[in-house]
């Protein structure tokens, strides 16, 4: 006769099913492997197990190749040289800082201007007065300077041009000197030259010089 | 909050970027080979492909700091790598440096048993795979280089290309069309069909 817990797996049971009865109790388990058997149950494999039966079994259906590349070792002197790219104690290049943030979004950037803004503004504008009366104060101390240095030049345009007329003035008297003995003597020249003409005879004298050229006999041949 | 820890990966990252070595050193054993075969793919083998791992682990280390752990560390340094591969995978196409298959990872072949035939097999396919891929968008033959090639995972691939799943899904079925056309032309249809047996059966 069964018991309750016979009777209660055998019940429950489907093939597949892990039931804990099943390993404490030999018919049962008898019972339960004849049912699988009759209904030729694949049991789901274990996950490893699986993945050790795929790679034995090559690449997956559709592959280019029916056998799998063979993979080549690293050789041991390129294993050499990887390893020495992490030498111990250096670390490998820092990331680059990525910018600020008022940088990256414009509303930050804006508030952030509005508040250099307010803390600025009243030291910029203190130093915009401070500017305008160092400027007040440089004008009323130059102003005076540059007035006087105004009459100076003027004064001395003045001189400067009664010097230039004065000058020029002697220049005139000199050059109109100059003409007057010029005058003078062409006068005294001219007043000698009609004495030497009168004392000249008349038949010294050519009146029509072109009739006497050779020329003019050549052509009336 | 359980929600709120860090990661693993971030924990890994940030005591990596302090200058902890043994952090480094455990970083490089998850990755470093990833990247050196990821290397391999885009640069050949060889010096150039050394030469392409450390300047992908040089990245990782100049900017772990930027790490946020939102995307699983290898997708993000994989995909930190991306430019630095690109640029050599031009120069080596440029160069004719990438037409075949690194004879290193021929030789790493697995043998296919006793039989010989196999083995040669498999390798005249893998170089028409490579050669394939050779003639094909850039973009197309890096989908299925990663993911086929490679065997990085849909999410890692995705990331890397930083392209939803559903784009990389659909590019690698498209793909892998196209790569099989290529491939028939080289290895003729018994060949291609023993190659991709399962794209026949795919919908478009």
């Amino acid at each position: 006769m069964l018991s309750w817990a016979c009777r209660h797996f055998r019940a429950r049971f489907t093939p597949g099913a892990a039931l804990a009865h099943r390993q404490a109790c030999p018919e049962c388990d008898a019972y339960a492997a004849a049912l699988e058997r009759a209904a030729g149950t694949r049991l789901p494999l274990p996950a490893s197990l699986r993945r050790n039966l795929q790679a034995l079994t090559g690449p997956e259906p559709g592959a280019v190749l029916a056998f799998p590349v063979p993979r080549l070792a690293v050789p041991d002197a390129l294993a050499l040289r990887l390893r020495s790219i992490a030498q111990p104690g250096r670390s490998a290049r820092p990331s680059r800082p990525s910018p600020p943030e008022w940088v990256r979004s414009p509303r930050v950037a804006i508030a952030a201007s509005l508040l250099l803004a307010l803390l600025f503004g009243p030291l910029l504008a203190g130093a915009a007065d401070r500017g305008q009366r160092a400027l007040r104060l440089a004008h009323q101390e130059v102003a005076p300077l540059v007035a006087d240095a105004g009459a100076e030049s003027q004064q001395a345009l003045v001189r400067l041009w009664l010097d230039a007329g004065t000058v020029c003035g002697a220049a005139r008297e000199s050059a109109l000197n100059s003409m007057r003995r010029v005058e003078g003597r062409l006068f005294d020249l001219s007043a000698r030259s009609i004495h030497w003409f009168k004392a000249v005879p008349n038949h010294f004298t050519n009146p029509e010089p072109r009739r006497d050229a050779g020329g003019s006999s050549r052509r009336s041949q | 909050m359980n929600a709120s820890a860090p990661s693993p990966d971030l924990l890994l990252a940030r005591r990596a970027a302090a200058g902890r070595a043994d952090a480094w050193d455990e970083l490089l054993a998850q990755y470093s080979e990833r990247f050196y075969n990821l290397a391999v793919h885009f640069a050949g083998a060889g010096a150039d492909a050394e030469d392409l791992t450390q300047e992908i682990c040089l990245r990782l280390y100049q900017n772990l700091r930027q790490y946020r752990g939102d995307v699983p560390l290898a997708a993000w340094a994989l995909r930190l790598s991306r430019n630095l591969c690109i640029d050599h995978y031009r120069c080596a196409r440029r160069e004719w440096r990438t037409s075949a298959v690194s004879e290193e990872v021929l030789a790493a072949l697995p043998a296919g048993g006793e039989d010989p035939q196999a083995a040669a097999l498999r390798r005249q396919q893998l170089r028409a795979v490579y050669q394939a891929l050779e003639e094909m968008a850039e973009d197309a033959a890096e989908v299925v280089l990663l993911r086929d090639l490679q065997g990085w995972s849909l999410a890692e691939t995705a990331a890397y290309l930083d392209l939803p799943v559903g784009t990389v899904k659909s590019r690698l079925h498209r793909a892998r069309l196209e790569l099989a056309g290529r491939v028939t032309s080289r290895l003729g249809l018994s060949g291609a069909n023993a190659l991709l047996p399962e794209l026949e059966a795919e919908p478009c």
